[in-house]
């Protein structure tokens, strides 16, 4: 199953947002357009289908309040509200909508309430709120049926593909020494902190075939990388183990503790790309990551989604990655700030920029500019032409 | 009120002729909004895409090129070359710079010889005729008597640039606020006629 279409209002910076998604999407705009904002409606909803430690009312603390939720341009019409289309060919042809409006209660604590959550399989309607029971206990508005097993029968894939959804901004250092993190945990593990533990859970023959293509790719930056390997040390704890061509026997060896920055985010990234076929979100890869690494990922993205069908979002600044002919402006979405807030079109909307993908251009060159952050400077014949 | 604005794309070698692009778009009757800022870091991008360019624009949708004819004398020759007649249409404004975008900056005789500092009378009448522009420029430079600017533009004594470690921060600002575009038309034909495209476009 995959998002095949995203309807947005008042989410965050974005008063209204009507996109198609195909199975790989990169996200770009300049620095503060909400590029984070948009992946964030999918840990959203993931938030809120998590259930235990989930929830609603969770979902909703976590960012700070519905305030920080709803949109900073609304004024007369203040529901959050999300509406996602489900398909895809490899669940037996099933698509459902789902959707959720939020408001909060007007009095006492000011809870965040649904004001409505619906559900269409197949075009029907399987879930329609508020229903009689919401009318005769209101209480019941302060949780969506998606974070309850007893209320989602109907529509549990939908919960379960929210719930899988899987974000990944790999902080190096966290790796090396989760010991020095402080926030707590929640449930999933959006900074790598416990990649090694991850590894260590994976059966022995997939780990080795991951690791085993994530050595090719990386053999790219480091042509004299031998083997990567998953190894105990003396006291039982696992490492990673990269072993190099070396005149010297044995010399060639580093565990994660001496790989660079570039090299573990490398291998987090790569790795995650085959772990599972959840929804992945990925936040700007490029940062610290290998610039020859950076221009194989779509690619290498492209494979992953194909043949894993898992479908991905990734946010980018890069020009390097963005080069890569292969990406469709079908598959760019723009994020374009404003007075207003941010609106989010595909750059396929726009004809001179169709015209100059199809001149053989790369969405580099032809889209990376519309978000340059000098952008949108209204010019106009006020202006003293001298300047004097 | 003014009408729908027109969308420019603009097309330049560096964020000083990026500079000039926008002080040339100020001279527009129209209302205008640059949508899309390509650098092209260089003539050599420009020159494999400029066919795109032409291609891509629509009429609300212009581009506006600006490149430098480098080691080329004559830019109608360049333009032939390039574009040849029978692709070019209206929608797509390619200037081509004699030179080097600095050729334009020192037509401004009177804008310069107090930018930097200098007697007028040091700085070239004709500045098409030079060979380097920008040599010719950073030489001015070297005599200036304000030693912040000097120090700007000119290279480190022991380096081998070309130019002076901040060259275009140095410049840029002198292009937004000090540079006398219809002055230095009188001095330049390339400029002269670039400002006649840009006033003219649309009409």
């Amino acid at each position: 199953m995959r998002i095949q279409r995203i309807k947005l209002k008042n989410w965050r910076n974005f008063p209204k947002v009507d996109v198609t998604l195909l199975n790989r999407i990169f996200v770009i705009g300049p620095n503060a357009s909400g590029k984070s904002n948009f992946l964030d409606v999918f840990r959203f909803l993931r938030d809120i289908a998590r259930g235990q430690g989930g929830g609603l009312q969770q979902a909703i603390k976590d960012r700070g309040g519905l305030s920080k939720v709803r949109c900073f341009a609304a004024r007369t019409n203040p529901l959050v509200e999300i509406e996602v289309y489900l398909g895809g060919d490899d669940n037996g042809g099933q698509n459902y909508v789902y959707r959720l409006g939020l408001t909060q209660e007007t009095r006492g604590s000011r809870r965040p309430i649904v004001k409505y959550e619906g559900v269409l399989r197949n075009g029907k309607e399987v879930l329609v709120r508020p229903d009689e029971k919401d009318d005769a206990d209101t209480e019941r508005l302060t949780e969506t049926h998606l974070e309850q097993t007893s209320a989602n029968k109907e529509f549990r894939e939908v919960a379960a593909f929210f719930n899988s959804v899987c974000y990944l901004h790999i902080v190096p250092q966290m790796v090396r020494a989760p010991e020095m993190s402080i926030a707590p945990l929640q449930g999933d593990d959006p900074f790598g902190r416990t990649f090694l533990e991850r590894l260590a859970k994976t059966p022995h023959k997939t780990t080795k075939g991951r690791l085993k293509r994530i050595e090719n790719a990386l053999k790219i930056i480091a042509p004299q990388l031998k083997e990567l390997a998953f190894e105990p040390d003396s006291k039982g704890q696992p490492h990673l183990i990269a072993k190099y061509e070396h005149w010297r026997p044995d010399a060639g060896r580093q565990d994660e503790t001496q790989f660079s920055d570039g090299t573990l985010r490398a291998i987090g990234l790569l790795w995650t790309l085959q772990e599972g076929t959840a929804l992945l979100l990925i936040e700007e890869p490029e940062l610290s990551l290998n610039g020859e690494i950076v221009k194989q990922l779509p690619g290498i993205i492209s494979k992953v989604t194909r043949k894993n069908k898992r479908q991905m979002l990734v946010s980018t600044h890069s020009y390097e990655l963005l080069s890569d002919k292969g990406i469709a402006p079908e598959e760019t979405i723009i994020l374009k700030p404003a007075k207003e807030g941010t609106t989010a079109h595909l750059a396929s909307d726009d004809i001179v920029t169709r015209e100059m993908i199809q001149s053989g251009m790369s969405i580099a060159e032809a889209v990376l500019p519309l978000a340059a952050p000098e952008n949108a400077i209204q010019l106009s014949m006020r202006f003293d032409a001298t300047g004097n | 009120m003014p009408a729908t604005p027109v969308f420019f794309s603009i097309v330049f070698e560096d964020s000083l002729s990026e500079a000039v692009i926008e002080r040339l778009l100020k001279l527009s009757p129209m209302e205008i909004s640059i949508v899309r800022r390509i650098n092209g870091r260089g003539s050599g991008y420009i020159r494999s895409r400029i066919r795109s360019f032409f291609s891509a624009a629509v009429h609300q949708e212009p581009f506006l090129v600006l490149m430098d004819s480098d080691k080329e004398d004559c830019a109608l020759h360049l333009l032939d070359k390039l574009v040849p007649p029978g692709k070019r249409n209206r929608k797509c404004l390619f200037r081509i710079v004699i030179r080097e975008i600095e050729s334009w900056l020192l037509a401004d005789t009177r804008g310069i010889s107090q930018f930097l500092g200098i007697s007028e009378a040091m700085i070239s009448r004709r500045p098409e005729t030079l060979a380097d522009p920008k040599d010719h420029l950073i030489q001015l430079a070297r005599r200036s008597k304000k030693k912040d600017i000097a120090d700007a533009l000119v290279p480190a004594p022991g380096t081998s640039v070309v130019v002076g470690p901040e060259y275009n921060q140095t410049l840029v600002p002198f292009v937004r606020n000090i540079w006398d575009i219809n002055s230095a038309a009188k001095r330049s034909e390339s400029l002269r006629r670039a400002v006649e495209a840009i006033i003219t476009f649309g009409t």
